[in-house]
């Protein structure tokens, strides 16, 4: 069986790998139990952790394996895994959300970010909410910070459709600083 | 599998080193001349036929790293010994015993997705990758689009945008290569098996954003036009034909003069020069070799720019799309009809222009071939020798006598050529599967000045570089066996020659020289062709160019009639041999000399432009035998049926 | 084993028989046509495969020579020239 896939890797976190497939109408939240070849992977502590969103799905590999090793196999289980019955995931997830919004903040939406002078990071995630704190030009300026908040909620909720509201931290310069994303390494000149 | 291996270790204090991986048209060219301008060095590839370009590249804090630019290749899965080299290269991870700190791999934006099929083929080494994407403003004039962060985020390897003429995707990839240990990895490399890339291609691309370009609008409306089965040829021909023409009117011109100034050069030698055989020395060997070489330059810098024209805006590729039914019937494809055209002017940038085959065994098969052209250099040989066989008023029919063997004779290289290009491409190398033709036909595009400039530069510099010395050493060689043994006042004497009369005692030198000696002791070889002893001299001297062989024959001729130097060859009689009192040039001979020349490889700078290319001796030599053979044998056929028909 | 040996042991789908095939050779208009697979699978398909004429890929014939070949092929954005040797190991459907 053959389905579009690819890997992506998943900021500050080595073992992780989150696998952009098509995911069907799998429910979005942490995986209790996988389908297919997966489950096992799970039960034998191949797989430490593994999230379900829209269109990825999120797995951890226990320290002592590497990705060179089991990231075949693994690519294989999820493809055949998606289309199969058989999975157990949570109605949603904080940790989950937590990562989605990194992802969206610091790489699917970081261009868009910084071309609007804005300089967003997350600051907490619960189930179905999330705080980020729009740090630079957007915070003093209404109209540019309205645009960044509709964006920001709109590519969110697209990936985790539990997503109730996208809030503002209330003080402009959060306490501690965040890890910038090696991302930025990426940019465009 | 080498996915496990990690690279080589570096040690020592040598520059970092860089290679660049690509499809052919990917513009990696244009990149590699960008960053290492005119510091490239070339040479070959140890054992094969493939050019290896190996340049400098100066970054922001005047360090140095070395780039290497890599033959053009679609895969990883060699097909041609290009593509041979390049998996070698990459799997060593070293390259003339020096490691690979980094690969910078050209994808062209146009057709990313097969683009991508490379880059998941070089991920599976354990090299630091990074990637240019070349074309992006052709992706957007042809309606499509990208998101570069997207691309860069979903393959893990960063990509960096660079278009050519503007330099800020250089200054960033220069920035990039003074820090490899920053250049990201992806998490696993993807899969190469055809489905499995295939959908890691679809992903990617989906994750990206990427909409596929439409067709380029300018080239098909061009094309239309171009490729039309009968505007196009119309035009192709007269393109070939202006390409031609342009070697005659403007290089032909450059050459005299060279000429010219080399030839007064020389009087000026030997008027100032007080012993003689010094100023000989100086005036016909030193000088003369020296202007031997540079008369070649114009052809060389004027046949490179154009197919550098051609090349670089798009026009190769369709030229050789109309002649490869053609080119195929000798077992070539088509972009070997430049080659080959190009050595009717000159074989020595034709031999040059052979770079462009990617197979080694049509590179080798072409440069077989390639002398047997009729090059520019026969013209004066021809000439005279058809002068003296068939009156100019003479006419076939409507054509005149003189323009038709002329005709003829350019007729007989060509289809000489194909021929022997033919047996070539049969017997050379064991391997069975014969390299499929494909070729890309690019988007027209503006040469770049400086590609083109590059281009020029490097083929000229080649040539000076290792044929120069060949050509001196041949004309200094020859200038000594026909001055030698030197002649002084006291043997003018004895032989009754007036040491005043220049003439008579440069005629005196030659008749008596160690080449004459040459000539006499081979005449039994000629002999069966006609040929007397002074002609042979003249096949001698003509090795170092063949235009000498009428100046040579001129001294001779002249001793005997300073007057009218035709008429005494015409006259001119057997001294010794079997046919002693007969003419020398009776028709059957003077066939048999046209034929010799249509077929001899005479031109040492041929000899050592085919050492450069091909990195050996073996080529020149085999070359230099059968052709001397083949030249032989069609002379002595050429004189039993002339002479049959006397 | 190197990366050329791994690479050339890729198999390039042999195309099974299907209805409303021809070969990339035998199409005689310039419609687009969905690429199935290859007539056998060896170093030159994998080369065709690496040129972009992937299975599911859409090719279209451009033009053909005065002397009818080779063919012009619009394939992934690009145009490349095939012989009609190289061209009749191509099958594809016809759209």
């Amino acid at each position: 069986m053959r389905k579009p896939i690819h890997p992506e890797a998943v900021t500050g976190e080595p073992q992780a790998i989150r696998w952009v497939v098509d995911t069907g109408d799998l429910p979005v939240g942490e995986v209790l139990h996988a389908a297919g070849t997966l489950g096992p992977m799970m039960e034998y502590g191949v797989i430490t952790r593994m999230f379900v969103e829209r269109g990825s799905v999120w797995t951890w590999l226990a320290p002592e394996h590497t990705w060179t090793d089991r990231g075949p196999r693994i690519r294989d289980a999820v493809v055949a895994g998606v289309d199969a019955d058989g999975w157990d995931v949570t109605d949603g997830s904080a940790d989950l959300l937590r990562f989605i919004a990194d992802d969206v903040v610091h790489g699917q939406l970081f261009t868009f970010i910084t071309s609007h002078g804005g300089q967003i990071s997350v600051v907490d995630a619960t189930i179905d909410a999330v705080v980020l704190d729009f740090g630079g030009a957007c915070a003093d300026c209404p109209a540019q910070g309205q645009t960044l908040h509709d964006r920001v909620e709109v590519t969110l909720r697209a990936r985790y459709p539990r997503l109730r509201e996208v809030s503002k931290l209330a003080s402009s310069h959060s306490a501690a600083p965040r890890p910038r994303s090696p991302l930025h390494l990426l940019k465009r000149t | 599998m080498s996915c496990h291996a990690e690279p080589p270790i570096r040690v020592g204090t040598a520059p970092p080193r860089f290679a660049l991986v690509g499809s052919p048209n990917a513009g990696k060219t244009t990149l590699f001349n960008s960053l290492t301008g005119l510091r490239a060095k070339t040479g070959n590839y140890p054992g094969v036929t493939v050019a290896r370009y190996e340049g400098r590249h100066i970054l922001d804090d005047d360090s140095h790293v070395t780039i290497e630019d890599l033959p053009g290749t679609y895969s990883l899965d060699p097909m041609s010994p290009d593509e041979q080299v390049v998996a070698t290269v990459l799997e060593a991870g070293t390259s003339g015993d020096e490691p690979l700190d980094g690969l910078i791999v050209l994808l062209d934006a146009t057709n990313l997705r097969r683009s991508l099929g490379l880059l998941a083929q070089v991920q599976q080494l354990p090299h630091p990758i990074t990637v240019v994407l070349t074309f992006t403003d052709e992706l957007a004039r042809r309606g499509g689009s990208v998101d570069v962060l997207a691309l860069s985020r979903a393959t893990g390897v960063r990509f960096i945008p660079v278009i050519a003429g503007d330099k800020r995707g250089v200054a960033s990839l220069s920035e990039s290569m003074g820090d490899v240990a920053s250049w990201p990895k992806p998490m696993l490399p993807p899969p190469t098996d055809p489905s499995g890339v295939a959908d890691w291609a679809t992903s990617v691309l989906d994750s990206a954003s990427f909409r596929a370009p439409g067709s380029d609008k300018r080239t098909s409306r061009i094309d239309g036009v171009l490729l039309h089965p009968v505007w196009g040829t119309v035009i192709f021909f007269v393109t070939m034909m202006a390409f031609f023409q342009v070697i005659f009117s403007v290089a032909a011109p450059m050459q005299d003069g060279i000429e010219t100034l080399f030839a007064w050069l020389g009087g000026v030698a030997r008027a100032n020069i007080p012993v003689a055989w010094l100023s000989s020395l100086v005036a016909d060997a030193l000088l003369a070799g020296v202007g031997g070489v540079l008369v070649f330059l114009p052809q060389i810098a004027l046949l490179f720019l154009l197919i550098s024209l051609l090349e670089g805006s798009g026009y190769l590729s369709r030229a050789a799309f109309l002649m490869d039914r053609v080119m195929g019937w000798a077992g070539l494809e088509g972009r070997a009809f430049v080659a080959l055209l190009s050595s009717m002017a000159c074989a020595i940038p034709g031999i040059m222009a052979t770079r462009t085959l990617p197979s080694a065994k049509d590179r080798i098969a072409t440069m077989m071939g390639a002398p047997l052209m009729t090059c520019s250099a026969r013209l004066p040989v021809y000439v005279l020798l058809i002068g003296m066989l068939v009156p100019g008023d003479l006419r076939f029919g409507p054509l005149g006598a003189q323009g038709a063997i002329m005709f003829g004779l350019y007729l007989l290289g060509a289809i000489s050529a194909m021929l022997s290009a033919w047996f070539f491409k049969k017997i050379i190398g064991r391997s069975g599967v014969g390299l499929p033709f494909y070729m890309e036909m690019p988007s027209y595009r503006l040469p770049r000045g400086r590609t083109i400039a590059v281009s020029v530069w490097d083929a000229c510099k080649a040539f000076l570089k290792k044929v120069t010395s060949i050509i001196m050493l041949t004309t200094i060689i020859l200038w000594g066996l026909l001055n030698f043994p030197l002649r002084s006042d006291a043997d003018l004497q004895r032989a009754g020659i007036d040491s005043r009369d220049e003439v008579a005692v440069k005629a005196f030198v030659i008749d008596n020289s160690i080449a004459a000696g040459i000539g006499r002791a081979v005449s039994p070889v000629f002999e069966p062709l006609g040929f007397d002893w002074r002609i042979n001299v003249g096949v001698l001297s003509s090795l170092a160019a063949r235009e000498v062989f009428v100046s040579t024959l001129g001294q001779v001729a002249a001793a005997e009639d300073p007057d009218d130097p035709v008429a005494a060859l015409t006259n001119m009689t057997h001294t010794d041999g079997a046919h002693v009192g007969e003419k020398v040039f009776t028709p059957s001979t003077v066939a048999a000399l046209l034929v010799f020349f249509v077929y001899a490889l005479q031109c040492m700078s041929t000899l050592g432009v085919m050492r450069r290319e091909t990195g050996t001796w073996k080529w020149p030599v085999i070359a230099f035998v059968y052709m001397g053979g083949l030249a032989w044998l069609m002379a002595w056929l050429a004189k039993l049926v002339v002479g049959g028909m006397a | 084993m190197t990366l050329a040996e791994h690479l050339g042991q890729r198999q390039c789908v042999a195309a099974g028989g299907r209805a409303k095939t021809c070969s990339l050779a035998e199409l005689g208009c310039d419609c687009p046509a969905k690429i199935i697979g290859f007539t056998s699978d060896d170093q030159i398909s994998r080369r065709l495969f690496d040129l972009g004429f992937a299975p599911g890929q859409v090719a279209a014939l451009v033009r053909r020579a005065p002397m009818r070949d080779p063919m012009v092929f619009n394939v992934g954005g690009s145009e490349i020239v095939l012989r009609k040797r190289e061209a009749s190991r191509i099958v594809v459907e016809q759209q």
